[in-house]
């Protein structure tokens, strides 16, 4: 039994529910728990205490009667009161980091805004990545597919609820540990209520829809017991102690406790809610039983065999507990058809208990303070059995009427009716990791019939036409709430700032059954862009996501953004493999190129061991670079980039040549270049002016033959264009670097061309001559 | 996190996150744009570089998708959009980060809005202005992204608003990848969404009617996991207005369906479709009761944000019931 001390001493203290076990109370009392969300260290609670009252912190809307938040302290809003302004918000990819802004005179400032029940404690998600575990581990037993026709195995659907109502078990257990871990830290006390308040409605669906089918438990009665009693006296933590420290302190030698209308009131609301231990308590520190024995023996021993029944109430069976009731009901009724000698009242008053006790409804709804009271009055004594659920319910809110203002109220009455649907918009406001994953641990036990599945087509809600595209639409009703819980909430993980809820988002969406497999492969894929990507294992698992979706068009994206974030970083190779794995051939071309120009305009081979390693494409030379080994050379060079940069690597062997003086086949090499067809216009005028001019032409020592001085004048025919901005700022690149050219050369293209032509006539003459 | 100086001098007029929202770059009438970066480890806003951008007042502030590299465009009242390319070999807050690749000057009048085409669309952007023309330049050459071509431009009113007047334009893109090419232009207080055609030419395929007075803001949604699309605008007349665009192909199948098969390649039939479009008021919502100053959708659009002259900001969700209700309220007035 919860709550109970063990040591049942004298002590008022027995009286309590042992509150030091209801982990949920602590931190509230002693004010560890601040009223601040881990990520708004400065929100409202803040500007409460500097500022203003609880009502101002709580003011509500006055269209939608939502509460309403402060941007931020209420001295640092932009807007004086009663002022109107241009305030403007962006909703930003990560739902922690919004920003609003005034555009209005002296207000440069950023507000930076979190979704509201966005919560970024680490904790949470802890719960979040258990809570899909436990649903992952389902199996097949995610979808609800009994059948009811035809052959039936009986197995199977013995394990489906086995499994699902574990599952269910396990939820809730992770809501009680997650709790558990927050109570200490810094969180908003909304906050920690909400997740109470879930706590208590899961607590109460648990119970009633997911213990009692349990097949093949035998102590699925007990589990119901108690969880029925751990709920009730969850909801409220009454009779708190300071009801109870009252009820005592009215004790006193002329009119001792047991003869107040409180102790009996008291005693019978903890017999309601099941608290045994405490009742019996109550009634030893009353003395009652001391004063009774002396003056009255059947009252006495009415009381003393209450106790001895309270202390073995039957959780084990029904046949267990018709006998215990059996015997109630002939202590109840010996007691009354016996003569005492205590007073009317004290009498009426043992009477009343010993009623209640057995089961008497009047009494159980007279001595109820709320309608879950009665309820579990009902079910501990009248007839412990859900078939009377809806009647109980029903006399017990017609007694003490369901507090709409709570939370949870409403919602445990619509479990204890069968109308889980209703519950789930609500457990949604209060937590919507809780909400998803009950509501899909519903599904699976069939507890949510699909509200829009069995009606006309013309609903309002719904065009006609949307039946076609059902499949195709994972937000569309149509899936069950359940199914849209699941989606909306996988949605939500995407914009929190963290990767790890990424492998959830993409699992809950393909768990769906009820939506076809291109929709989801359209949704993943739009998804996986998004994926904040960070180290080589998160590139590994999105490529290994998009592998199994088989998503290209992600894949190629992928690539091109890394292509360019080691662009960023100077990692020209790295970002040219990319580029080739994005098919992006273009910037593949385009990036070789410019390798190969930046080492025309420096006059040598670029300083980068990779692009040398590929360019010599020798393992012995690799091995001397210590670094590159083939492996990675493998990795790195793609087909398109061993074309791309093919004219680099004839550029490195003419340096090597012009190094060891090797001008013949040099100068093969340069023309080579020259006469490239898909060498670009500019490029030509570069490779002429900086190389084939000051080595071969300007040297007149140095022969070219006929046929060369005939390709080099067909290269320049075909490709020089002294109208090219791009040939003309090659032109100048290269005249910056090397002052002197400009007085043979000239500073226009024309007058190049003019001089090297000059010069190619005069090679062609040396040959000749 | 704390409200922080932007260091701004004059208005602020436009924030924009990058893609995966870690920067976000402001713009304001100081004529300077700003980028700041997000601290994960502070989680507050770091100012990364600052410079001076136009020569009047800037404010539209846009980033490109990262495929394209880090770009961001920005919009003046000085009649030109600029394109600026992130230079990470300079300091950050140098003033010199930020290179500035092409200045797009064909603008008779005030700029109001420019806006990168998703990613899918090639380099793309589009603006808008005082002068009524919308305005569509491509970045032909991927490798120079100093060369932008003005490729399309579309003249939205007869005639220029008069400078007496107050005037407001802005666009919005549809960011799906499996439809075709769409924007949504806000032309004082008409709503038109445009759509390229199969002769390459935009035209006006639908209207988002109802406004009465100017639109000051409007957002496509992202439609992930939806086969429709939606619109919300935020007008004078303090309405936001929530509209779903359904495409529909001549044999009655969804575009959505079609696009099933677009997967691998999404560019092999996009020219043989031609849907048509049925648009609907989805919602209205009066909540504001005043002028609505922007709207803006989260990242899966599933969550719309409002923000208004009454000093509230205001974040709609669609429920399962498929309305969107107001989820909460943001307080912005002491």
């Amino acid at each position: 039994m919860i709550n109970q001390d063990s040591t049942m001493d004298q002590d008022s203290n027995g009286l309590l529910m042992d509150v030091d076990n209801m982990d949920f109370l602590d931190g509230l009392d002693n004010g560890s728990v601040n009223t601040k969300n881990e990520n708004s260290d400065d929100s409202l609670d803040e500007s409460l205490s500097i500022n203003g009252s609880e009502e101002e912190l709580y003011q509500r809307d006055s269209i939608t009667g939502e509460l309403v938040m402060n941007l931020t302290k209420k001295y640092d809003l932009p807007l004086k009161k009663g002022d109107n302004g241009k305030l403007k918000f962006k909703l930003s990819n990560l739902g922690a980091y919004n920003l609003a802004y005034v555009t209005g005179k002296e207000n440069e400032k950023l507000y930076p805004v979190s979704i509201p029940n966005m919560d970024n404690n680490k904790q949470y998600y802890k719960y979040i990545t258990k809570s899909f575990q436990i649903y992952q581990e389902l199996g097949e037993h995610r979808s609800y597919d009994i059948p009811t026709i035809g052959v039936i195995n009986s197995t199977y659907q013995k394990e489906h609820i086995a499994s699902v109502n574990l599952a269910m078990e396990a939820i809730f257990s992770e809501l009680e540990y997650f709790l558990n871990e927050i109570k200490d830290e810094k969180i908003s006390i909304d906050r920690y209520m909400n997740l109470e308040d879930s706590m208590i409605i899961l607590q109460c669906l648990k119970a009633i829809h997911f213990t009692l089918d349990t097949p093949d438990e035998e102590k699925k009665r007990e589990n119901f017991i108690i969880g029925l009693i751990e709920w009730v006296n969850r909801s409220d933590g009454e009779p708190n102690s300071d009801y109870i420290s009252r009820v005592f302190s009215t004790d006193n030698l002329e009119k001792p406790v047991f003869q107040t209308n409180l102790f009996w009131t008291l005693l019978n609301q903890l017999l309601l809610r099941g608290l045994f231990e405490q009742a019996i308590g109550c009634i030893e520190k009353s003395r009652i039983l001391a004063i009774l024995k002396d003056i009255c023996q059947v009252s006495y021993n009415a009381l003393s065999d209450l106790i001895a029944l309270l202390n073995r109430y039957p959780v084990d069976s029904d046949e267990s507990f018709r006998e215990w009731k059996a015997m109630v009901l002939e202590l109840s009724q010996t007691f009354s058809n016996s003569e005492t000698n205590v007073s009317g009242e004290l009498r009426d008053y043992i009477e009343d208990t010993l009623l209640l006790v057995s089961g008497d409804r009047f009494k159980i709804l007279n001595y109820s303070k709320t309608w879950y009271e009665s309820f579990c009055g009902f079910i501990l004594y009248y007839i412990p059995t859900l078939e009377l659920a809806d009647e109980y319910l029903k006399l017990s809110v017609e007694r003490n009427a369901i507090d709409i203002t709570s939370n949870w109220e409403e919602c445990c009455a619509s479990i204890i009716k069968g109308n889980i649907y209703s519950i789930f918009p609500v457990l949604e406001s209060l937590d919507n990791c809780t909400a998803t994953f009950t509501a899909a641990i519903c599904e699976a036990k069939g507890l949510l019939g699909n509200l829009y599945a069995n009606e006309d087509e013309d609903i309002d809600l719904m065009s006609q036409h949307e039946d076609d595209n059902v499949l195709s639409d994972l937000l569309s009703q149509k899936n069950g709430i359940a199914y849209y819980m699941i989606y909306n909430f996988a949605f939500e993980l995407c914009s929190y700032d963290n990767k790890d809820l990424w492998p959830v988002a993409i699992g809950l969406i393909t768990f769906v059954p009820v939506v076809n497999s291109s929709t989801k492969r359209m949704t993943i894929s739009e998804l996986l862009q998004h994926y904040p990507y960070q180290t080589n294992d998160d590139i590994e698992w999105l490529l290994s996501v998009c592998a199994q979706w088989k998503l290209p068009y992600v894949i190629k994206s992928l690539f091109t953004k890394l292509g360019n974030s080691m662009m960023y970083e100077g990692k020209t190779i790295e970002a040219i493999t990319n580029f080739s794995r994005a098919s992006r051939f273009d910037l593949v071309k385009q990036y070789s190129w410019t390798l190969f120009e930046a080492s025309i305009i420096t006059g040598k081979p670029l300083e980068d061991e990779v692009l040398t390693a590929i360019v010599q494409g020798n393992e012995n030379t690799l091995g001397e670079t210590g670094i590159v080994t083939q492996d990675i050379l493998n990795s790195l060079v793609t087909n398109a980039m061993k074309q791309t940069l093919s004219p680099y690597a004839v550029l490195f062997r003419f340096y090597k040549e012009v190094e060891e003086q090797n001008w013949s086949i040099a100068l093969e090499l340069l023309i080579e270049l020259i006469t490239f067809k898909h060498l670009p216009d500019h490029y030509l005028v570069l490779l002429i002016t900086k190389f084939l001019y000051p080595i071969f032409l300007q040297d007149n020592s140095k022969l070219i033959s006929e046929s060369k001085v005939i390709d080099i004048i067909e290269a320049i025919e075909l490709k020089w264009d002294s109208n090219n901005e791009k040939s003309q700022n090659s032109f100048d690149v290269v005249l910056e670097a090397d002052k002197t050219l400009e007085k043979t050369l000239g500073d226009s293209l024309d007058d190049a061309l003019r001089e090297i032509r000059s010069k190619l006539n005069y090679k062609l003459c040396q040959e000749f001559m | 996190m704390r409200p922080f100086d932007s260091g701004h001098e004059d208005l602020i007029h436009d924030v924009a996150y990058d893609f995966y929202g870690r920067f976000v770059a402001t713009c304001s009438s100081d004529q300077h744009i700003k980028v700041f970066k997000l601290d994960k480890e502070t989680t507050k806003w770091e100012l990364s570089d600052s410079w001076k951008a136009h020569n009047s007042s800037i404010v539209s502030i846009d980033w490109a998708s990262p495929e394209y590299g880090r770009i961001i465009a920005s919009a003046s009242y000085d009649k030109t959009v600029k394109i600026w390319e992130e230079n990470p070999d300079q300091e950050e807050n140098s003033g010199r980060r930020w290179n500035k690749l092409c200045t797009l000057n064909d603008s008779n009048g005030s700029l109001y809005s420019v806006k990168f085409a998703p990613s899918h669309l090639g380099l793309r952007l589009a603006c808008i202005g005082n002068d009524g023309i919308l305005r569509i330049y491509d970045a032909l050459e991927p490798s120079d992204l100093r060369s932008w071509t003005l490729t399309t431009e579309i003249k939205t009113l007869q005639t220029p608003p008069a400078n007496n007047l107050q005037s407001d334009f802005c666009l919005s893109w549809c960011p799906s990848r499996f439809s075709t090419e769409k924007l949504a232009v806000c032309v004082l207080d008409q709503a038109l969404i445009y759509q390229r055609g199969k002769d390459n030419k935009f035209q006006i395929i639908g209207k988002l009617l109802g406004h009465k007075g100017l639109v000051r803001s409007i957002s496509w949604a992202p439609s992930i996991g939806r086969w429709y699309q939606l619109i919300a605008t935020g007008c004078k007349d303090g309405k936001v207005r929530i509209y779903k665009l359904t495409e529909r192909l001549a044999n009655g199948e969804s575009a959505s369906e079609s696009s099933n098969n677009m997967l691998d390649d999404f560019a092999q039939d996009k020219e043989s479709l031609e849907p048509s479009l049925e648009i609907e008021l989805l919602s209205e919502h009066d909540d504001h009761k005043s002028e609505v100053w922007s709207v803006s959708w989260n990242l899966t659009g599933t969550i719309l944000s409002s923000a208004g002259e009454d000093g509230k900001v205001r974040l709609w969700k669609s429920t399962y019931s498929n309305e969107f209700k107001c989820m909460s309220v943001i307080n912005a007035q002491q």
